[in-house]
């Protein structure tokens, strides 16, 4: 056999096309990575909860088999608690450093009234399992970049840590300024361990704190509006080269005021990243009273999912065995993003879909309920 | 004339296949010691004739050693046991050790894989190829793919020939050592695989003289064949490959990892020096120890002339330049002349230090070239720290954009 194949191989050199030499490895990431469908759902135990603020905590997630938890920094999981007997899904940022793999520290702040930040601030502790599916996001430093400057507010800084304590390690010669907003000085999360990495990369890595109450940590005292945000650059001499490239996460507010400071001085969009924190749809709102068909068109074939009340399409789809494409459930990634080809639905807001997606017909299967029969398409 | 007009006449591809099957009757041709033919001939058809390893399925090489079981578990041999302990504290974990978050882009010139001038671009003109600096930048990725994919098939080599010497091996702390070994070759394997897949996307098919060499090896019964196949040569050219890939590469992740795995080969081949010193120059007959002389020879040849990227040929340049054009860019390019220089400077001491370096083919090794390297430090001379710190010396390649 293995002689025919090889005189076959010899005799195809001369008279066919040869195969390429290579295999194209696109897609066949290593077992660590999460699966393109970001479907690495698991249930991990926590082995620490590290309080940073009064209201925020660190939770210290490993899985128990010690598989890797792999992600890169500025990416954020999914994680589902369940409040009476309802699954309740919220996305927390890792704030840990994408090279430790043995554990992801996921960073939340108590929002009033929030279902499951104040569940988890208040009574999580060490030996608790968590379920948790990711990592999800595009909130990434591309490859190459020399400069970046980050710019946060509050619990923003959870995403902008993780990429910090990365890339301070894994690029060596890469300057990375912080600019970080807070209320006051209690209220800064990561305070000594920002300190610390300070210290340990100095000149390389920069923190400018600024505080709403005065205190002498902080290089401006105010809010992080359009004209501190431009102060506080224009001191680190953020504009001064063209490849830098800035990541904004915070409160809508202060986001609002960063991005008209950056376009004000004419940074381009290929030049900013935006990762917003918001509070997710509110599951139970929304959608038909009665049962809806949906028509699921996936990979040519037509899958009909009967959505009843108060469940999403994926939800339905996921109970009925309809293996559609999806990561972090909460609208904040558009992996399950369809186009609505028929039927009305309801759309939970906010989402991230851009109002282009959305003129053209796009929703997220995630966070939308039928309001009618419906025939979606997972492009 | 007739010869070169009938040539020219005839159709690339077939001058291609003539080309290649000339090849591989120069390398049988130049092996004169009729044990060493025998030993490589199989291999030589399977690899090199039938390219078993591009056939896109599984191979299977016939192991035939015995394992040997020793029920007293003797302490014999104090060198050994010291590498097993260092191997053991120098355990490290690619998941938790290595920064995988970061992003490497390829085609990015502001962090080359390989510099702007490992390949000689205005050979390449000569032969009537130009290349804009997209498809510089492009070509080099290739290489570095290929070069990674090549380090990754002789891992997987590695790790099974590992195994097999532990169990044949009949120093009891050898076969320690040798436990700690196959987790270091399962450690590289994964490595590389996850850089390959997950990185650069690609993986280029294991070149055919690479296969020639581990299924030699893998398939000989005897022990010290195995031992001298994969310690000493096939350890000396990853070192030779990866420390010139430490040495020009840009790319950090990419660097910090080569870096973790040479500590572990010079280990290994330190490993191999130890084992074979005694036995070589002890225990076999002058005919024995003359066939491994002139076996390690071929090989030292074949790695030196016919590690030519052919298969980054075929995906660039068939059809455009000849593969004879194509062999003298390559053995021409300073990234290769780097390569070779950093092997044997590994290489040749090592052969000198087991006793394979007699006046019989110090004379060979001084027609090929290869001489001036064997006043070099042995391996049990040169810790993984100093290897690296002569690896971070300056080097003449230049990192300037392909721009």
């Amino acid at each position: 056999m293995g002689l025919f194949s090889g005189v076959k191989s010899l005799v195809q050199g001369i008279f066919k096309d040869k195969p390429p030499p290579f295999d194209d490895r696109k897609g066949s990431a290593s077992g660590t990575k999460a699966d393109a469908k970001g479907v690495q759902s698991r249930t991990l135990r926590v082995r620490e909860v590290v309080r940073e603020t009064q209201d925020a905590i660190s939770m210290v997630l490993v899985d128990p088999s010690g598989a890797p938890i792999a992600f890169e920094a500025g990416q954020f999981f999914t994680v589902t608690r369940h409040v009476g007997d309802k699954p309740v899904r919220r996305a927390y940022s890792a704030s840990s450093p994408a090279h430790v793999t043995s554990e992801v520290r996921l960073t939340v702040k108590e929002v009033p009234n929030g279902l499951v930040s104040t569940d988890l601030v208040r009574n999580l502790k060490a030996g608790d399992s968590i379920d948790v599916s990711g990592p999800s996001g595009s909130f990434t430093v591309p490859g190459g970049r020399k400069r970046i400057v980050l710019i946060g507010g509050g619990s923003g800084i959870t995403p902008l840590m993780s990429i910090a304590r990365t890339h301070l390690t894994a690029n060596q010669a890469m300057q990375i300024d912080l600019v970080y907003g807070s209320r006051g000085e209690p209220d800064i999360i990561f305070k000594d361990a920002l300190k610390e990495l300070e210290a340990e990369h100095e000149g390389r890595f920069r923190v400018r704190h600024v505080l709403e109450d005065a205190h002498e940590i902080a290089s401006r005292q105010g809010r992080l509006d359009r004209a501190t945000v431009l102060g506080e650059l224009d001191g680190l001499g953020a504009f001064e080269h063209d490849g830098t490239m800035f990541f904004v996460c915070g409160p809508v507010g202060m986001m609002d005021e960063a991005r008209a400071a950056l376009e004000s001085r004419k940074i381009p969009a290929s030049r900013l990243k935006e990762e917003r924190f918001v509070s997710p749809a509110d599951a139970s709102a929304g959608g038909s009273e009665e049962p809806q068909s949906v028509d699921v068109l996936l990979n040519g074939e037509r899958h009909q999912v009967v959505v009843k009340p108060g469940l999403t399409i994926l939800e339905a789809a996921q109970d009925q065995g309809v293996d559609m494409p999806f990561s972090c459930t909460v609208g904040g990634c558009a992996s399950c993003r369809v186009k609505l080809k028929s039927g009305k639905v309801s759309l939970g807001e906010p989402n991230c879909l851009d109002p282009d997606e959305k003129a053209d017909g796009y929703i997220l299967a995630c966070v939308s309920k039928p309001l009618g029969p419906c025939v979606v398409e997972v492009e | 004339m007739m010869k070169e007009l009938v040539w020219k006449a005839l159709p690339a591809k077939v001058q291609n296949q003539l080309d290649a099957l000339a090849e591989i009757a120069d390398l049988f041709g130049e092996m004169t010691n009729p044990k060493v033919l025998a030993s490589l001939g199989p291999a030589g058809i399977k690899g090199l004739l039938l390219k078993q390893g591009k056939q896109g399925k599984p191979t299977l090489a016939r192991a035939r050693h015995s394992a040997y079981f020793d029920w007293s578990y003797p302490s014999d041999q104090p060198e050994m046991r010291d590498l097993f302990r260092r191997a053991k504290a120098g355990q490290w974990d690619s998941d938790r050790d290595l920064a995988w978050g970061t992003s490497v882009d390829p085609l990015n010139p502001e962090v080359p894989l390989l510099p702007s001038n490992f390949v000689d671009f205005d050979a390449l003109s000569s032969y009537g190829v130009h290349l804009d600096a997209r498809e510089k930048v492009k070509l080099n990725y290739s290489l570095c793919a290929w070069m990674l994919s090549q380090f990754l098939h002789g891992e997987q080599g590695a790790l099974y020939a590992a195994a097999q010497v532990t169990e044949a091996v009949q120093f009891f702390d050898g076969k320690l050592y040798g436990s700690t070994q196959v987790m270091d070759e399962g450690r590289h394997v994964e490595v590389f695989s996850r850089y390959l897949n997950d990185k650069l996307e690609r993986l280029y098919h294991v070149n055919d003289n690479l296969f020639v060499i581990i299924d030699a090896l893998m398939t000989d019964a005897r022990w010290d064949m195995k031992f001298l196949g994969m310690q000493i040569m096939v350890e000396g050219l990853a070192l030779g490959a990866f420390g010139t890939l430490y040495r020009v590469t840009k790319e950090p992740l990419l660097r910090d990892l080569l870096r973790r795995v040479i500590m572990d080969e010079a280990r290994h081949v330190h490993y191999g020096v130890v084992a074979l010193r005694e036995h070589i120059r002890t225990e076999l007959s002058d005919a024995e120890r003359r066939e491994r002389e002139q076996w390690a020879f071929e090989i030292a040849l074949m790695m030196r002339n016919r590690f030519l990227a052919y298969e980054v040929y075929e995906e660039w340049f068939e059809g455009r330049i000849s593969r004879a054009a194509w062999r003298d860019v390559v053995t021409r390019a300073p990234g290769m002349c780097e390569f070779r220089q950093v092997m044997f400077t590994r290489l040749v001491p090592n052969l000198r230090e087991i006793g394979l370096m007699s006046p019989r083919v110090v004379a060979d090794y001084d027609r090929v070239g290869l001489l001036q390297y064997v006043k070099g430090k042995s391996a049990p001379e040169l810790s993984g720290e100093q290897m690296l710190a002569d690896l971070d010396q300056p080097v003449a390649l230049s990192f300037s954009a392909t721009a």
